[in-house]
């Protein structure tokens, strides 16, 4: 039985008619139950599971992803976007007679050999600057931080639609079949919750799969079921084998049904999974440099952050598409100095230790970082202290890193305060575009038909950024 | 991509080579700038159309804006765009003057005549280019009149019933024979799955092995249908269409308390088998309806749920206008099959159905006010509640509602000032410190004997009576706001729907579905491409109505050709694994076509003429047909004619959906309770919104009554749910995933609530007074309804056996794990054969 969906044009590409029928239905029915079980031993060859690696578009520049969410809309003035004037023009009157603007906090200067300029907030991205493509023409559609986030995730923020690791893990399938193909480490509830991972009307084995949440620190969190609470490993090991023999029994009786060839070959990544997973996230072997290097140790801010970009690192290495790794709020209407540290103090060595790493194992090349939040900040704020901004979709910075994209190069800028971005714009369905075709899809082409018509990530929009593409 | 313009008169050849190179300078040069540095001001994308001036059709730029047109072809000194561009008139675009060389490019173009192949989208249709070709000449299948079909004849005894005979007929056409009848065992498990949604219990079983008869087959088949087991599972699968949620999805997951109410008025109504049309009828236009009874009135509200349950984006967007987008495209999709909600934006491109027609409904249902809760606004008594939700139990007294909203004002107050007296009291305590009535008794005695105080212990006692007030005074207080909250007060039961807005209006047409962008206002009405239903006075929509009762009469008329068909091919699909339309919510172009066309217009014409309307009915006889009960019997050369089974040759293998194996996983360890809890975990949660300080134990609490009554909060959909499967809740969803993927085995490889079961059924196994194998027997009969091979039986007690020594040697180190018998119950539960029907 054939529960494809409609039209799903990449999806279903291999399972139609394998081998094994046509040799079974050429036979006509002499000695079908042992032919059957001839052809059943190479199983894995006919079954063909959706997560399992697909050919792309194109030849791709990344093969996985990192999203290093900053959550809450961090400030574009006060990081990657230098704005002289709002220092000359603090305290007058901003977008209108209610608001003023509001002077920059931090210590500004040009870095690395690209000469980019980076504020002394997150001095240790600075000094990966020639790593960096700074993309200050960023804009979205929307103001809130919810739907903000939903576009960001999904493209779209009234309708639920799939997330780009979905989308990803739809068009591309996953390296390593013992591992989820998209994690998100330490999401939000709130926010959209699940929707920023989720798969809509996509197949739901394209979902991303949660470590933990962001009110629980990485240290403690787990994943579902990946241990049994009663059994010991072997005696579990001789369960499954009595299971996989009815499965096989099971199996052998339609010979033209690979579903149950499914469920066979997904228990036994299961079984491996329940080692692999626990030992990827196992940071225990990692050498003290190496924890220091991501500002992990007790007490310090950055220890949470840290360890979740070292996990992020370890699930690259072990061959998973997409990661996102998520950070509390920056979202300082009031408070922005404190705010920003705090955040900052938190996120700050462990990025920047994350792309050292990745750097030094030869990874960053082939591994796509995407840095920023779900929109910017205004360049003025409505509250007298002058230590606030507020939420800002017009423009903003995110950056790339590794994966085929430009080191130490600006693209776009906002206007002279930052209100606008007025050059190198880029909207999110640019960003889509752009970050798909890296992977190695055309974001027009990864298609998926759902009520009667294509869908696509970016909907009918996107372009692709080729300024940034190294 | 080349557009080529319609020219449908002869042009010299000098002229048409102008134009030639003008197009070609056209789509090099100008398009590119136009998009990049125009349209964001000055296009039907645009947030606010700049000077009412849009340049991104060809009637747009010659006619130009509020100060003129904007080219003049072959003349571009009068051409307001150069001169804009060139900075003489305006000074377009606004940020920076374009390069010499860019406005040198449109010079040159307006001189060529200005030829421009974009084409306004809505105004006019191009006469011969590629876009016109999608639809319209092909007159869709899905709309053509319902007429009765004839069985076919066939020579054959094969047949049971007509349905056999259609399928018969196909079938011997093409060269394909029925395989072998199911199994007793496994037809019984087939259909007590599909019609209750749980597995029949081993008694069940014995007998129907002991007499397989088709008349006790009727029987079972029958009693099944009148069992309230049937509602809950046929329930599901149109919760699954209506996108059944009981909170806002989307961006703010705020809890929709009252929602189940709808829920449980989807399982009475199927299980009482309302017809169809009536059934439409109810959850559109309820509360349009005459209702005999307070009872009736009530429940015919509470249908209209179907319109208030859908997901919403509470943060942002076009609220009202996105709310009517939902109800629209659930009506068009559950109802009629049609994607209708794609006109929204434009018309629908592959569909018949005009923007005109989308907003036609959308008058509809902005003329309905949609209650649904506060949204992120909760409401926190029920002086709020009365504003955003419906209540039941009849007409509200206005002025009991003054009375209840001073009330709720009164102690409001009294709860602050009882705060502000508590802080107080607090304060003062702490500044005694702990042992303050030893000093104080001390104290008191040294007064008594008139020790004089010093001034420090005389404000110590003035401090102890002002402690003492305060906190006497912060008990009464409470109390009396306690008191006041207790007051009797009508019980009002609330609940989400619709009812008629006080004064119905059309709709106009919103340009891209965005609020801030009018066009011409259209009458209410329906779908202009069914023209098999004739306008008549009963679907006149009166001025002072909504007309959504119009409207469930368009749809629900006999003469609709696509409700029924619709309908009928859900009940196969339910039965079959897949629709005799394989996309059940789609019979518009882009969808699938018939396997049987005529056995689909035979049966939607019977539904509504035979049966009435009657699901039951229907769904009766396609289970009596032989084409239900075949075997799942694989046949190598009917495989290779048909190897999608389209033909029906043999029943599909399918997967059960989450909810029959969750059930079936609680029935197998006799935990299941059949009764239906009262209402849902969402309303014992309240009022509150996910990630946001919710009490989520109700949520996540172990369950053991049915899947379908599961809270389905949209950011928070059930574990079991979720990992087979379980469809998107903000969506609409006709056809269920089957997805196989090592988070399923895990949950039922290590699950606690999975290993629970097991342990509850291995332990009645093993308290059995019986040998071994009949043990195996109670178990295979247990999980898969059926008995042992002779080989699965030694395979298990040879598994069993190991286990034994297995936990008898762990039992020496540890006291916990599973019992040998246990771990076969368990092994059972996570055999693939418990999670497909045969």
């Amino acid at each position: 039985m054939k529960f494809e969906h409609t039209g799903s044009d990449r999806a279903s590409q291999p399972v139609a008619f394998s081998r094994r029928q046509a040799l079974a239905a050429s036979t006509c029915g002499l000695g079908m139950l042992a032919l059957a079980d001839l052809c059943r031993a190479d199983t894995a060859r006919d079954y063909v599971s959706p997560l399992a690696p697909k050919p792309p578009h194109h030849e791709p520049r990344a093969d996985s992803l990192i999203f290093f969410h900053m959550r809450g809309g961090p400030s574009h003035m006060e990081t990657f976007e230098r704005k002289p004037d709002l220092d000359k023009q603090a305290g007058e009157a901003g977008r209108n007679k209610n608001r003023k603007i509001v002077p920059t906090h931090w210590q500004w200067k040009q870095r690395g050999q690209s000469g980019l300029w980076v504020s002394d907030l997150l001095k240790h991205t600075a000094e990966l600057a020639d790593d960096l493509c700074v993309l200050s023409g960023m804009h979205t559609d929307i103001g809130n931080h919810t739907p903000a986030m939903l576009q960001l995730h999904t493209g779209s923020f009234t309708f639920t639609r799939p997330s780009l690791g979905a989308w990803l893990l739809y068009g591309l399938g996953t390296e390593n079949q013992n591992l989820p193909g998209f994690v998100s480490i330490s999401p939000p509830l709130i926010n959209g919750g699940s929707k920023n991972y989720g798969a809509a009307f996509l197949p739901a084995v394209y979902q991303g799969t949660a470590i933990g949440d962001i009110k629980t620190p990485v240290k403690q969190a787990a994943i579902g079921n990946i241990e049994n609470p009663l059994m010991r490993r072997p005696d579990q090991r001789r369960q499954l084998d009595f299971i996989q023999q009815l499965n096989r029994d099971y199996a052998q009786r339609d010979p033209a049904d690979t579903a149950v060839d499914g469920v066979i070959e997904s228990y036994e990544l299961a079984f491996r999974m329940q080692s692999e997973l626990p030992s990827v996230m196992d940071i225990s072997g990692e050498t003290q440099e190496t924890l220091e290097l991501y500002g992990i140790g007790d007490g310090l801010p950055s220890d949470n952050f840290g360890r979740q970009c070292l996990l992020a690192r370890r699930l690259v290495e072990a061959g998973v598409r997409h990661i996102e790794v998520c950070d509390e709020f920056w979202d300082q209407h009031g408070n922005l100095k404190k705010g920003h540290e705090a955040r900052a103090a938190a996120t700050d060595k462990p990025i920047a230790g994350l792309l050292v790493d990745l750097k030094r194992r030869g990874l960053l090349g082939r591994t796509l970082c995407l840095w920023g939040g779900e929109f910017g900040r205004t360049p003025d704020t409505q509250k007298k202290d002058l230590d606030g901004r507020d939420h800002n979709p017009n423009g903003y910075t995110m950056w790339l890193a590794g994966g085929g994209t430009r080191g130490g190069f600006q693209h776009g800028a906002t206007d002279e305060l930052g209100y606008k971005a007025v050059e190198g714009r880029v909207h999110l369905h640019d960003l889509h575009a752009t970050i798909l075709h890296l992977m190695g899809l055309e974001h027009t082409a990864l298609t998926y038909r759902y009520a009667g018509r294509d869908f696509r990530l970016t909907d009918v929009h996107g372009r692709i950024v080729n300024e940034i593409i190294a | 991509m080349a557009l080529l313009p319609c020219c449908a008169f002869a042009d010299d050849d000098k002229q048409s080579a102008r134009k030639a190179r003008g197009l070609e300078l056209f789509e090099t040069k100008i398009r590119p700038v136009l998009i990049v540095h125009c349209y964001e001001c000055h296009s039907a994308e645009s947030d606010e159309l700049a000077g009412s001036f849009a340049l991104d059709t060809r009637d747009g730029l010659l006619r130009g804006g509020e100060i003129g047109p904007a080219v003049v072809p072959r003349d571009p000194d009068a051409s307001l765009l150069l001169s804009a561009l060139e900075y003489e008139s305006l000074e377009m675009p606004p940020d920076q003057k374009l390069p010499a060389a860019v406005i040198k490019d449109f010079r040159r173009w307006i001189a060529l005549g200005a030829p421009d192949p974009r084409r306004s989208k809505s105004a006019e249709q191009p006469s011969s280019d590629e876009e016109s070709e999608a639809g319209a000449s092909e007159p869709l299948w899905s709309l053509a009149p319902l007429d009765s079909v004839d069985p076919p004849q066939v020579d054959s005894d094969w047949p049971s019933t007509d349905i056999d005979r259609f399928i018969l007929a196909r079938q011997q056409s093409a060269g394909v024979e029925p395989v072998a009848d199911a199994q007793p065992t496994e037809l019984l498990r087939r259909v007590y799955f599909d019609l209750v949604g749980l597995p029949p219990d081993p008694q069940t079983v014995r007998a129907f092995l002991q007499d397989p008869s088709r008349e006790h087959y009727v029987e079972i088949v029958d009693r099944l249908l009148s069992s309230p087991q049937y509602g809950e599972r046929w329930a599901r699968h149109w919760l699954d269409i209506v996108r059944y949620g009981e909170s806002a999805g989307s961006s703010r997951d705020v809890l929709m308390p009252y929602a189940w109410r709808y829920r449980d008025y989807v399982i009475d109504a199927i299980t009482e088998d309302i017809p169809y049309h009536r059934f439409v009828t109810e959850q559109i236009a309820g509360d349009r309806l005459p209702a005999g009874s307070q009872q009736e009135r009530d429940r015919l509200q509470v249908a209209t749920g179907l319109l208030a349950i859908g997901s919403k984006s509470l943060n942002g967007g076009n609220l009202e206008l996105d709310i009517i987008d939902d109800q629209i495209d659930v009506i068009g999709k559950a109802v009629l099959g049609l994607t209708v909600a794609c006109a929204r934006c434009h018309d629908h491109k592959f569909d018949p159905i005009p923007t005109a027609d989308y907003y036609a409904l959308a008058g509809i249902f902005k003329s309905t006010e949609t209650f649904y809760g506060g949204g992120v606004k909760r409401p926190e008594n029920d002086a709020e509640k009365l504003d955003v939700y419906l209540t039941l139990g009849g007409p509200i007294d206005p002025e009991k509602v003054q009375q209840q909203k001073k009330l709720a004002r009164q102690v409001e107050r009294l709860e602050k000032e009882s705060r502000k007296t508590q802080k107080t009291a607090a304060r003062l305590l702490k500044q005694l410190g702990d042992n303050y009535q030893q000093r104080e008794k001390e104290l008191r005695a040294a007064k008594k004997g008139e020790t004089a105080l010093d001034k420090k212990d005389e404000a110590f006692l003035r401090k102890v009576d002002e402690y003492r007030e305060a906190a006497s005074q912060w008990r009464k207080l409470k109390a009396e706001a306690e008191e006041l909250r207790a007051a009797p007060k009508p019980a009002y039961e609330y609940a989400v729907g619709v009812r008629d807005a006080k004064k119905p209006t059309d709709a106009p047409i919103q340009v891209r579905g965005e609020r801030n962008n009018r066009g011409d206002v259209v009458p209410r009405g329906f779908l202009s491409c069914v023209t098999t239903v004739p306008t008549g006075d009963d679907l006149e929509i009166p001025d002072d109505a909504s007309g959504r009762l119009q409207l469930a009469r368009w749809l629900t008329d006999p003469r609709q050709p696509l409700t029924p068909r619709v309908a009928v091919n859900r009940v196969w699909q339910h039965l079959f694994g897949r629709g005799i339309v394989e996309s059940p919510d789609n019979f518009g172009v882009n969808g699938g076509v018939p396997t049987h066309p005529q056995l689909l217009d035979y049966l939607a014409a019977r539904f509504v003429t035979e049966h009435g309307w009657s699901r039951k009915a229907l769904i009766r006889e396609l289970v009596l047909s032989r084409v239900y009960t075949l075997s799942t019997d694989f046949d190598p050369e009917n495989h290779a004619v048909d190897p999608e089974n389209q033909l029906r040759w043999r029943m599909d293998r399918r997967r059960l959906e989450a909810e029959p194996l969750r059930d079936a996983i609680l029935a197998a360890g006799g935990s299941l309770e059949l009764a239906r809890p009262a209402g849902s975990a969402v309303l014992a949660v309240g009022e509150g919104e996910v990630g946001r300080g919710i009490n989520e134990k109700p949520l996540t609490e172990p369950k053991y009554y049915r899947s379908v009554y599961l809270p389905i909060v949209r950011g928070m959909v059930p574990e079991p749910l979720k990992i087979f499967d379980f469809p998107e809740p903000s969506n609409p969803q006709a056809v269920r995933d089957t997805s196989n993927v090592p988070a399923q085995s895990l949950y039922l490889m290590n699950s606690p609530q999975v290993l629970d079961q097991a342990r509850r059924l291995g332990s009645e196994i093993a308290s059995m007074d019986a040998p071994d194998a009949a043990r195996v027997e109670e178990a295979f009969l247990r999980c898969l309804s059926r008995l042992p091979t002779e080989a699965e039986s030694s395979a298990a007690l040879q598994f069993v056996e190991q286990s034994g020594e297995a936990s008898a040697d762990k039992r020496k180190k540890r006291d916990d794990g599973l019992s040998a018998w246990a771990m076969l119950a368990h092994s059972l539960m996570a055999s693939a054969q418990f999670r497909y029907i045969d």
